[in-house]
């Protein structure tokens, strides 16, 4: 029997590449959807999505900020304390918490979308806030979430 | 008339007085709470009182086996959590503070709580945080309570549990002693009985898989203690998260289970073994005959013998041949 060596070649190296770019592209896309979730509930969506901030980032209220993201209000646990959605139970949450870095993500959630969730909370698991934060400390993490998505941020200091 | 008239409201203001006064016999008390495996002594009075109840959520290290170190979170730094007690028609006001040294948000549910979440929707606490509310204890019962935070069952696994007796309006029959035990399926990174300090393994969780199976985890340490002659009352909780408890004393029988801590229902008999769901709890009577160290287990016997579900009660008092003897022991000729 005569074995064509460039077609067995092919074979060997090809498969495997092309098996592991589908792996990967079908992780990416997954992680992609994720990352893109909507939390809001539809019915919400339009009149949260306008809604406007309430407090001008400074570093005061920025600072501020960083102390309830990483003290009462408990954000670091989950979200970890870069906003990479690696904090120590991050684990035990399926999907995971969101890794506020993705410039996507930033992108295309407003400012009202991640109040009303620090507010109400998410069907993945985060608590809501409504009762354990003011108004004024939720606009200053929404703020600070922003953070996360610059290259030079007070978030990205230690 | 006028000084039938003074007579009068001097009167109507003693009837007024007293009857304020008798009221007062129902007037607020402080429930006096205990650590495992104390339990607080009986109510003896009627229901209907205003109880205040106050617990504290903190995360604390502490030992899970020798030379094995473990951050529980707890209620009030003991795991279980203390025992509550309260009576039938009490009305509670219910007060939670998380450390402010608390690195989670945590909260209450208790089973006995008819109302949103049995008091988690009113009491997620951030660190340095106070909640309450106020709930009628409607239904006689032993209930769990657990910290209802999301992510849940990482809160329940960490050891956020204990158990709340609701004494039915006429109390429970008098016993000589009484004791509280819940048990509770922990998973380390670590396999059991690696030394240092563990962390907590979602995973094994997930697949129900547990490093350590114990009862009263960090609570006060010692054996339960009764002499011959003596009814022993035990609460036995299950905080879980995962495993059904087959809770069994090696050596006794239950004269009484209350099955599922269904307080009003008709109690069982003459029980071997009893099973206590996660979230569930059974009250379990017994007269000790003959003097011992009986054993607490769960009967799922690995988890007793390999990985920690042990505890002792130890009875002390005059051998009762009648009972219970030994006719031969150890020697060559015995047998095996």
């Amino acid at each position: 029997m005569k074995i064509n060596v460039k077609l067995l070649f092919a074979a060997v190296l090809v498969i495997p590449l092309y098996l592991t770019f589908v792996v990967l592209h079908t992780d990416m896309a997954q992680a992609a959807d994720d990352a893109y979730d909507v939390k809001v509930p539809e019915s919400k969506l339009a009149e949260v999505k306008v809604l406007k901030n309430a407090i001008t980032p400074n570093e005061k209220s920025l600072s501020e900020a960083k102390a309830i993201f990483t003290g009462k209000g408990t954000c670091f646990n989950c979200h970890g304390e870069n906003g990479r959605g690696d904090g120590e139970l991050a684990s035990s949450f399926e999907p995971p918490p969101r890794n506020f870095t993705i410039p996507g993500w930033q992108k295309v959630r407003t400012d009202g979308e991640i109040f009303y969730v620090i507010t109400n909370g998410t069907e993945s698991g985060m608590p809501g806030f409504g009762d354990m934060l003011t108004d004024e400390e939720k606009w200053s993490l929404v703020n600070y979430v922003r953070e996360f998505g610059k290259s030079k941020s007070l978030a990205s200091k230690k | 008339m006028a000084k039938k008239m003074k007579l009068a409201v001097l009167v109507l203001i003693g009837l007024m007085v007293s009857f304020g006064l008798n009221s007062g016999s129902y007037a607020d008390e402080t429930a006096k709470l205990t650590t495992a495996p104390e339990v607080p002594p009986a109510l003896n009075r009627a229901g209907g009182a205003q109880v205040t109840v106050e617990l504290e959520t903190t995360e604390k290290k502490g030992a899970i086996a020798e030379g094995v170190e473990y951050t529980y979170w707890t209620f009030n730094g003991t795991v279980p959590g203390p025992f509550v007690r309260v009576k039938e028609g009490d009305t509670i006001t219910f007060n939670l503070k998380n450390s402010a040294t608390s690195k989670n948000i945590h909260s209450i549910d208790i089973h006995a709580v008819t109302g949103p979440g049995g008091g988690a929707k009113a009491t997620q606490t951030p660190p340095g945080g106070k909640t309450a509310f106020q709930w009628k204890a409607i239904n006689p019962g032993i209930y769990i309570y657990h910290c209802a935070t999301a992510h849940i069952p990482t809160h329940i696994s960490n050891g956020m549990y204990g158990l709340l007796l609701v004494e039915p309006a006429n109390g429970l029959p008098k016993v000589d002693r009484e004791y509280y035990v819940v048990q509770g399926d922990f998973y380390t990174k670590g396999k059991t009985g690696e030394k240092g300090s563990q962390a907590f393994d979602v995973e094994k969780a997930r697949a129900e898989q547990p490093t350590y199976v114990k009862f009263n985890a960090m609570a006060t340490p010692g054996n339960l203690k009764a002499n011959v002659g003596e009814t022993v009352r035990l609460y036995v909780g299950n905080g879980g998260p995962n495993l059904t408890s087959a809770f069994h004393v090696i050596g006794e029988i239950f004269d009484t289970v209350y099955q599922l801590g269904a307080v009003g229902s008709e109690p069982a008999k003459n029980v071997q073994t009893t099973v206590i769901p996660p979230g569930g709890a059974a009250i379990v009577e017994f007269k000790v005959d003959v003097p011992a160290a009986y054993i607490l287990v769960d009967h799922a016997i690995f988890r007793a013998i390999d990985k920690g579900a042990v505890g002792i009660l130890e009875v002390t008092g005059n051998e009762n041949p009648d009972v219970y003897k030994a006719l031969k022991s150890g020697g060559a000729d015995a047998g095996h």
